[in-house]
């Protein structure tokens, strides 16, 4: 299941959260647009130790992606967005992972996420007329041109479930991104 | 064989799209005769081995524009000739029937382009940003960047484009640009979204293709550098189709956009020719220069082949083509300077063709200033002065203004249902007048000292009408007594606990800075420790005994530094905010303190309409919210005072002409930040406006920036000795003059 910021039971999560929320919103009005890209300008990309609570979180330097996607994912709701999780495989070199394994491990952080030349990330999307998949890492939409070469995505779920299947997999067509018969495995496949 | 010649070659940082219009051309047309044509060797894509030749014209300045038309329409019945510079363009359309081979849009087709209004964007189903033409009154643009919060593009008719942060920038940008592009500027809001290019082609009203390009990588000047191209369809490939029909284009084109969150489009630029990225296009597979060329020319078709969908610039050095060196147009320094971002001369074509820049218009006589709120009736008639600079006070227009804002806030009161009282703001400018008025219009005062505390009880305020903010209120407390007021807002979160519980006050309150807001003063909620820290703070205070002082929040964000409908978002975040106190400290917010520096026009026109609707929401969002407080300084006393000054010298040259009065920057000391209108006085009494023009007004000190007027026109009639006005001398020009250059003399007023 895709990341998830726990709360402690003080009030030290929640005003933690009120602050994230306040903090977007001010933003967002500012800036003109719905889209929590502050977030990547303020927190480094870097090792978490889970379970992560809010009142840590907020306060880190670095955040990993699945504590970036959920803080969006709440950012994004919070200004009245229907969201969705996003779980994404992606490709790249096994010298590219090895910096990363490394790095993790010196942080006392998980390394599962790391195979060999895949890992794991997460994302979040925004459903409305169109589908869209925004990477708070990258602090970009995330679109066709993610599908091939350096750091290609090979896989892409939605979560939660549409159609009462848990996890929902994707393919790119026609400019969108459009939920697919869960039963194929049609994710890696572009439409032509 | 068929000729192509192409103008605008010039591929440096700022590429013009001659040679990738010729790029494209070749990849289509092996046979085809490709001619560069540009006004200078300094245009590096003359030597690129793409063109079988080149034309090099001498500089514009050189040129007989007569020969050069001919030149151009002998070019264009022989061969084709496809445009690439946009001045060049609006040139040629000036009283020429383009012949057959000319492969660019008409004088009919161009009058859609127009940077003024855009016509096109109706066509297109597009929005355009507002704008604003140079020359205009000072007071006008100061507004425009006021109420845009600061942010906004300055830009040539044609050319260039400068971004801006504040007034400041746009007085750099248009000192820059200004006699670069004689034919005038425009003042253009900033829209925020995502950018976007169309490129398209037509060929006799009949469109022949259109791409999309969405820029992925930029240079530190926003220029394109790598790009996604995908072909435009649907509804906005129809809405094209049917303007190039109703413009009657021909030639190639460019929409540049913007796309804001909520989808809407906003046209920021409509170029009359390709766009420099037009090869991006053509490796993705739609060649419109070829298909251009193929349907002028009569051609079957074109074979295009993608090969990408995405481009990348790189810098690649070539030859340089046999016999055509830089050096071979001697330049001067000046125009080195001036031809090293423009190689093909524009400024020059620029300064040619550009009309008279100005109309010297005479001076509108104010025939009765008392019809019209923008002069003072104190004025009429006004003779006896004595020496001068003199700061004259304005009893009427002060007491008018109270007047409003009194029946402002009453009627605020009435649609919100609540209460709302004014303070008005000392440190603004504590005339005497100014607090009489406060006083007599049962306003509250605010005081950001103990010594502004004074003055207000010297005035016969009560300290129940007394309203503290500020870093160091309690600062110089006589005997270390504090006296009991009606609200005290603390600065930090330190002072909020040091403070806190013995503040004397019927409301204690904290001001606070909200996140993306810069600023020294209130208590930054950017960082979510400070956020905790002040909730805490707020727990402690033991607010929610009986009989304890209530709670309020106070936001003091300048609207000219957001915009002003910026500030009624920041305004709503207040509103949240205090809703998340509330939540978490289990304390009601009783009352929301407004500030703002609103200048009078926004707080008319803008601020004042909206309140009703924002603490309505507020009442709404706040269920123990009582009152708000508004505090207007400048509002109020902006218009107060008018400083009277005689003119001392005038310097006429055959451009322009300067005025030197004995009036000086340290009587008016905030007009660097914020321009004002002057006034001149006739031989027979009577008041005239200063209109726009060519002319400035300098003030007596030996300093360069003791310049109180800039793009004036000087009446004609105007002598030594006579009497002029600099309006808006109440506020902080009063209250920030200061003592310059006068030796022991005392300070004015």
């Amino acid at each position: 299941m895709p990341s998830r910021l726990a709360m402690h039971t003080s009030s030290c999560c929640e005003e933690a959260r009120e602050w994230l929320l306040l903090a977007n919103t001010s933003r967002c009005r500012l800036s003109g647009t719905a889209v929590p890209g502050w977030l990547r300008d303020r927190y480094d990309w870097g090792p978490c130790r889970w379970p992560f609570h809010w009142c840590e979180a907020v306060r880190s330097t670095e955040l990993d992606c699945g504590a970036l996607a959920d803080m969006a994912d709440e950012c994004l709701r919070s200004e009245g967005l229907t969201t969705s999780r996003v779980q994404v495989v992606k490709s790249f070199s096994p010298t590219d992972v090895g910096h990363w394994a490394r790095r993790w491990r010196a942080a006392g952080g998980s390394t599962w996420w790391i195979g060999d030349g895949l890992i794991y990330h997460e994302d979040v999307a925004i459903m409305g007329r169109t589908l869209r998949v925004f990477d708070p890492t990258d602090n970009a939409w995330v679109d066709e041109t993610a599908l091939t070469g350096y750091g290609r995505i090979v896989a892409i779920r939605f979560v939660p479930a549409v159609r009462g299947v848990e996890g929902s997999w994707a393919a790119y067509a026609d400019g969108d991104w459009h939920i697919t018969d869960p039963s194929t495995r049609g994710q890696t496949e572009r439409a032509s | 064989m068929t000729t192509v010649y192409v103008t605008g070659v010039h591929s440096g940082p700022n590429p013009s799209p001659g040679l990738g219009v010729a790029r494209s051309l070749r990849q289509a047309f092996d046979d085809v005769r490709l001619v560069a044509l540009d006004y200078s060797t300094r245009s590096t894509g003359l030597h690129h081995s793409v063109f079988d030749d080149v034309l090099v014209q001498r500089p514009w300045p050189e040129l007989d524009l007569e020969l050069h038309r001919d030149l151009i329409t002998q070019i264009s019945t022989d061969g084709y000739l496809i445009p690439g510079l946009d001045l060049e363009i609006a040139w040629l359309a000036q009283d020429w029937a383009p012949p057959r081979g000319y492969l660019g849009p008409n004088a009919e087709a161009l009058r859609w382009t127009d940077k003024l209004d855009m016509p096109a964007a109706q066509l297109l189903g597009f929005r355009v940003p507002d704008l604003v033409a140079l020359p205009a009154p000072e007071s006008q643009l100061h507004q425009f960047i006021r109420r845009h919060g600061g942010k906004g593009w300055l830009k040539g008719r044609h050319y260039e484009a400068k971004m801006l942060r504040d007034w400041q920038s746009f007085r750099s940008a248009r000192e820059e640009l200004h006699d670069r592009w004689p034919e005038g500027l425009l003042l253009q809001e900033h829209i925020l979204g995502a950018e976007g290019c169309i490129a398209f082609a037509a060929w006799k009203s009949r469109l022949l293709g259109a791409v999309r390009m969405r820029k992925t990588l930029v240079t530190p000047e926003g220029k394109t550098w790598a790009g996604r191209v995908e072909p435009v369809t649907g509804p906005t490939y129809s809405a094209l189709e049917e303007a190039c029909e109703a413009m009657g284009w021909s030639g190639g084109g460019e929409l540049e956009y913007i796309e804001a969150d909520n989808g809407e489009r906003f046209l920021i630029d409509f170029n009359p020719r390709f766009p420099a990225w037009i090869h991006g296009a053509t490796i993705a597979g739609v060649n419109l220069p070829a298909r251009l060329l193929a349907a002028a020319a009569g051609y079957p078709g074109v074979h295009e082949r993608p090969l990408a969908q995405e481009f990348v610039r790189v810098v690649w050095e070539i030859p340089i083509r046999s016999g055509l060196g830089p050096s071979l147009v001697r330049t001067t320094p000046s125009e080195d300077t001036k031809s090293g971002k423009h190689p093909s001369g524009m400024p020059q074509l620029a300064s040619r063709i550009s009309e008279a820049p100005r109309h010297r218009a005479a001076a509108q006589p104010i025939e009765d200033p008392g019809q019209t709120d923008c002069f003072p009736a104190e004025l009429v008639g006004l003779t006896g002065i004595g020496d001068t600079p003199l700061r004259l006070r304005l009893p009427e227009a002060t007491r008018g203004r109270f007047d409003r804002m009194t029946q402002l806030a009453l009627d605020v009161e009435r649609r919100s249902g609540l209460p709302v009282r004014v303070a008005y703001s000392l440190k603004t400018d504590p005339h005497p007048m100014l607090v009489a008025a406060a006083l007599e219009h049962n306003f509250l005062v605010e005081a950001i000292s103990q010594d502004e505390v004074r003055t207000a009880l010297t005035a016969g305020f009560p300290t129940e009408r007394i309203v503290l903010n500020g870093p160091v209120p309690f600062w110089n407390t006589p005997n270390g007594r504090r006296r009991r007021v009606y609200a005290w807002f603390a600065d930090s979160v330190e002072a909020l606990e040091a403070q806190g519980s013995r503040a004397p006050s019927e409301i204690v309150g904290v001001r606070v800075r909200l996140p993306g807001i810069s600023s020294r003063f209130g208590v930054s909620l950017d960082d979510p420790t400070t956020w905790s820290t002040l909730v805490g703070a707020v727990r402690s205070l033991g607010l929610e005994k009986p009989g304890a002082p209530r709670f309020g929040l106070q936001i003091h964000t300048a609207s000219s530094a957001v915009g002003t409908d910026q500030w009624q978002l920041l305004f709503e975040t207040l509103v949240d905010m205090a809703g998340a106190i509330e939540r978490l400290v289990g304390l009601p917010i009783r009352c929301l303190d407004l500030g703002g520096g609103w200048h009078p026009d926004d707080g008319d026109d803008v601020l004042g309409p909206a309140l009703s609707g924002l603490l309505g929401k507020a009442r709404s969002g706040l269920v123990g919210l009582e009152e708000a407080i508004l505090e207007p300084g400048k509002w109020l006393a902006l218009e107060s005072a008018v400083l009277l000054t005689r003119v001392v010298e005038i310097r006429r040259t055959d451009e322009a002409c300067e005025l030197v009065v004995d009036a000086s920057i340290a009587e008016m000391p905030n007009l660097a930040n914020a321009p004002t209108r002057m006034i001149s006085q006739s031989h027979d009494g009577t008041w005239h406006t200063l209109r726009e023009g060519n002319d400035r007004i300098v003030g007596r000190l030996c300093m360069e920036e003791d310049v109180l007027a800039r793009d004036v026109d000087v009446p004609d009639w105007l002598l030594p000795g006579d009497l002029m006005g600099v309006l808006d001398a109440g506020a902080y020009n009063a209250s920030m003059s200061y003592e310059f250059g006068r030796g022991s003399s005392s300070p004015v007023g």
